[in-house]
């Protein structure tokens, strides 16, 4: 027991209990301890605590951290850098993929709050990686909430990769090099999970080719439903699939003209060809949609054209608003929507409108604004699929102008004012005096506007 | 605009409490001002508010000084730290002050000389309060020490917090404030921890020693005697600082500030190493809960000008004498382990209470240990970073290669507050 270890056990108990050791005490110390014990105690004390104080020996650690790569990217410009304190986290995304864009990278004390960010919001994480780089995959390593920052090397990142890194590379790899990225999807299919071989398929959506048709009808047949059902829609959007070939003939089977009306044979649920390719649907209402769905809309051009043909009475208009997203057909789309009623706002509706040319975006939010109630534009904004078009951030943002006093479209502003593409920050919403007697959410519309364009503007200079 | 506007960093240290830095954030949008400006004094505009209200507020940076004429009682208001954040985002252009501006400047100014001088100085009184002070003092300290001698006898295990702050209110009343602080901080020690019993014995054998010198400070030498009366907690005024004080003129490194916040003070360090004398020098602010600091001088800049020490046997405290405006230094040269150490054990020697030292370490590396990350020098000697501290920010700016780091050092372990990332330094 050392010296400094007595003294602090006498103290503990107590000097009436036991006294300390004397001759333990450096022979310098024992002149001034001298006094009464308790008095003794206290001195020999304070000259041994700053004796070990003064006289810290540092410790010479065996190993060393390895270090990280040099990171060669320039960092954020300064005003960025004051900036990131407050871009609200849903914007976050946002900004780290414009610091990507622009090869740069930030500052590091600012990565592990960052870091902490994306924990609570993993959508954050394959672009907070790309962001940080070397530090961050050095970090990643050692602390293990932010494993998600280390680095997998490109090729193996859809052998190796975290659920998130192995979705951000087929994402990638579908658009720069479709050819591997299906290879590899094919290599590991049977191994995956069911939820990971549903979203796979999700976001072969956008890619989905000719080519993909023996896969895709192999999984028409999968132990999961979910993958049923998104093997069923990915065919159902080639309309030279054999699928859709099947679905044309029951189209001709299920809808029939007679004089000016239509008249619709409730498809059989009872029909497992039927319910396969329909992705596993049951209801006789939801099979008729699933089979003029996928049925190439030219199947219908006999009868006459679009326009004559979606206010018939009995028109299957559910399966055609479908088929018209899918197959990206401007006729039927403006056709549709130009008699569209509220009711028929749905995800399928929002991807039809989305899916018209660019040029075709603002006169039909244009006609939309007319028919619909501002409750059902406001839901078809948060359907639209993204990214949106300039034209159709411009749209939305043109039908928010107009309805400046309307207080019911704070969900459709908030949308609009995050979704609206980099183009549109200019927008007179942004820029133009308040008008008088504008919602509380135009402020803020404004306001989150004019924050992303200064938050891009200050990143090019 | 000739001045160079404050930071983001600066205008959220402006703020009385974290709501009011939140709220004033959120009113610095330029939509809601309009007649924004600068001048080389002042910064200005008109706030929309609630409803049909407007407020026109002005911020006067040197002082620093707001006024808006909102409601509101805390000052700054959420209007002063809006316009000032604008300012710091560069979104306030220079402009002609507007009457109103003007006029209210020209109040201030008048109202700030016109100020009552002090209560006329009488040298025989003051000697007469000092003297009752010293013997309050010395009773307390006696006290104390009987108090430490009964604790001593009776063992440390039986200490309870309550009666430890039950001794420190006492001392309060003795007018021995130092004393009071370190009861209170061994308070504090009681229970905590793996190590609390050594840790306490250390505090009350220091402030044994401590209230000991106070009953013959009249025996130790002038140098001693002021460190102890410092320590006691006895005022010292710093005109005399600045007139008798030891004087240092130098390039001072600002290399770190930080802020402790108490129940009813916060307390700003600022630590400045001075290029060519290699001297540390410690510069305290201070602001009531709830009020703004002073502007002080920013980390990782570079100050010419003359300090001017208070008395002690280990000179740190300074006043800033005379300065010029501070200017970006670059990476400072930094010490090895081995000699920031022996520059502590020296202060320590004469001054035997120093809470904290100033390190600034060249060159040191990240390395986990199992008791937690040390800094390694190049020559291998390492210092643990103290429990308490968030290692993250600078391990991320070192990503395991060696950084200049600087910091406070204390039995604790070691505390960074800045780093540099190359020749850019961060504020950890």
């Amino acid at each position: 027991m050392s010296a400094w270890d007595d003294l602090v056990g006498a103290a503990l108990l107590g000097t009436q209990r036991r006294r300390p050791d004397p001759t333990r005490l450096p022979a310098a110390v024992r002149p001034l301890v001298a006094a009464a014990p308790e008095e003794a105690l206290l001195t020999a004390a304070a000259a041994l605590a700053n004796y070990r104080r003064a006289g810290y020996v540092p410790a010479r650690p065996a190993q060393r951290s390895p270090v990280a790569e040099p990171d060669g990217r320039p960092l954020v410009p300064p005003a960025a850098r004051r900036r990131l304190h407050r871009v609200p986290p849903d914007l976050l995304g946002e900004w780290l993929e414009a610091v990507h864009a622009r090869g740069m990278r930030v500052p590091p004390e600012h990565l592990p709050a960052l870091a902490e960010a994306a924990r609570t919001r993993p959508a954050l994480r394959p672009l907070l990686a790309a962001v940080a780089g070397p530090a961050g995959s050095w970090l990643g390593e050692r602390n293990p909430d932010w494993s998600f920052l280390v680095a997998v090397p490109e090729p193996e990142a859809w052998e190796r990769g975290g659920p998130l890194q192995r979705r951000a590379w087929l994402r990638r790899s579908l658009a720069t090099d479709p050819g591997a990225a299906r290879d590899a999807l094919r290599a590991t299919w049977s191994r995956e999970q069911a939820g990971d071989r549903a979203d796979f398929l999700a976001l072969l959506r956008p890619h989905v080719a000719p080519a993909d048709e023996p896969f895709l009808e192999a999984a028409l047949d999968d132990r999961a439903g979910p993958v049923r059902e998104a093997a069923a829609d990915l065919l159902a959007r080639l309309p030279g699939s054999r699928l859709a070939a099947r679905m044309r003939e029951r189209a001709a089977r299920v809808v029939r003209p007679d004089g000016d009306r239509l008249v619709v044979e409730p498809p059989d649920p009872g029909d497992a060809a039927l319910r396969r390719d329909a992705g596993g649907a049951r209801d006789p209402r939801q099979l008729l949609r699933c089979v003029v769905g996928a049925t190439p809309l030219d199947h219908w051009s006999a009868w006459g054209r679009p326009e004559q043909l979606v206010d018939r009475a009995g028109a299957p208009r559910a399966g055609w608003t479908l088929a018209a997203g899918r197959q990206r057909d401007a006729l039927w789309g403006a056709a549709l929507l130009a008699t569209a009623d509220p009711a028929e706002v749905d995800g399928a509706f929002a991807e039809m409108v989305g899916g018209l040319p660019a040029r075709l975006h603002r006169p039909a939010v244009a006609v939309l604004a007319e028919r619909l109630p501002p409750q059902a534009m406001t839901s078809l904004v948060g359907l639209l699929p993204v990214p949106w078009t300039p034209e159709l951030g411009t749209a939305v943002l043109d039908w928010l102008a107009a309805h400046a006093g309307n207080r019911g479209l704070g969900a459709a502003a908030r949308t609009a004012g995050r979704t609206a593409p980099t183009r549109c920050l200019r927008h007179p919403v942004a820029t133009a005096a308040l008008p008088v007697g504008a919602a509380p959410w135009y402020r803020e519309l404004a306001a989150t506007l004019t924050f992303r364009r200064e938050m891009h503007e200050e990143l090019s200079r | 605009m000739a001045r160079v506007p404050w930071s983001v960093e600066d205008v959220r240290a402006l703020a009385p409490d974290p709501t009011s830095a939140a709220a004033g954030r959120a009113q610095a949008q330029a939509d809601r001002w309009t007649g924004l400006g600068a001048s080389d004094a002042a910064v200005w505009g008109a706030c929309r508010g609630r409803g049909e209200a407007e407020y026109l507020t002005c911020v006067e940076p040197a002082g620093p000084a707001f006024r808006c004429s909102c409601p509101s009682r805390k000052v700054p208001c959420k209007h002063a730290l809006g316009l000032a954040f604008l300012w710091a985002d560069g979104a306030v252009p220079a402009g002609e002050e507007p009457q109103w501006v003007a006029a209210w400047r020209a109040g201030r100014g008048e109202r700030r000389r016109g100020r009552p001088p002090g209560p006329p100085r009488d040298p025989e009184a003051a000697a007469r309060r000092a003297e009752r002070r010293g013997e309050r003092v010395a009773a307390g300290a006696a006290e104390l020490r009987e108090w430490l001698a009964d604790r001593i006898r009776g063992g440390l295990a039986g200490a309870a917090a309550d009666e430890v702050h039950g001794v420190a209110a006492r001392m309060v009343d003795a007018q021995a404030p130092g004393l009071a602080s370190g009861l209170r901080r061994a308070a504090a020690l009681i229970g905590q921890g793996r190590d609390w019993p050594g840790l306490l014995l250390t505090e009350l054998a220091l402030l044994h020693v401590l209230a000991e010198a106070a009953t013959r400070l009249p025996e130790l030498p002038d140098d001693l005697a002021a460190t102890v009366r410092a320590r006691l907690g006895f005022p010292v005024d710093t005109a005399e600082v600045l007139a008798t004080g030891e004087r240092v003129t130098d390039e001072w490194l600002v290399a770190a500030v930080t802020d402790e916040v108490g129940e009813r003070l916060t307390t700003r360090r600022t630590w400045l190493r001075g290029r060519t004398s290699g001297r540390p020098a410690l510069v305290l602010a201070f602001a009531p809960f709830g009020r703004p600091l002073p502007r002080t001088f920013p980390a990782g800049h570079a100050v010419r000008g003359t300090l001017a020490f208070y008395p002690g046997a280990a000179p740190l405290r300074a006043l800033v004498a005379d300065a010029d405006e501070p200017v970006r230094a670059g990476r400072p040269a930094g010490d090895p382990v081995g000699t920031a150490l022996a520059r502590y054990a020296d202060a320590l020697g004469a001054d035997p209470w120093l809470e904290r030292w100033p390190v600034l370490l060249a060159d040191v590396a990240p390395v986990a240990e199992e008791e937690g990350w040390v800094l390694v020098d190049p020559e291998g000697a390492a210092l643990p970073l103290a429990d308490r501290v968030d290692p993250w920010p600078l391990l991320a700016v070192s990503a395991g290669a060696p950084v200049t780091v600087a910091g406070e050092w204390s039995t604790a372990g070691l505390r960074p507050l800045t780093c540099w990332d190359g020749d850019r330094v961060v504020r950890l």
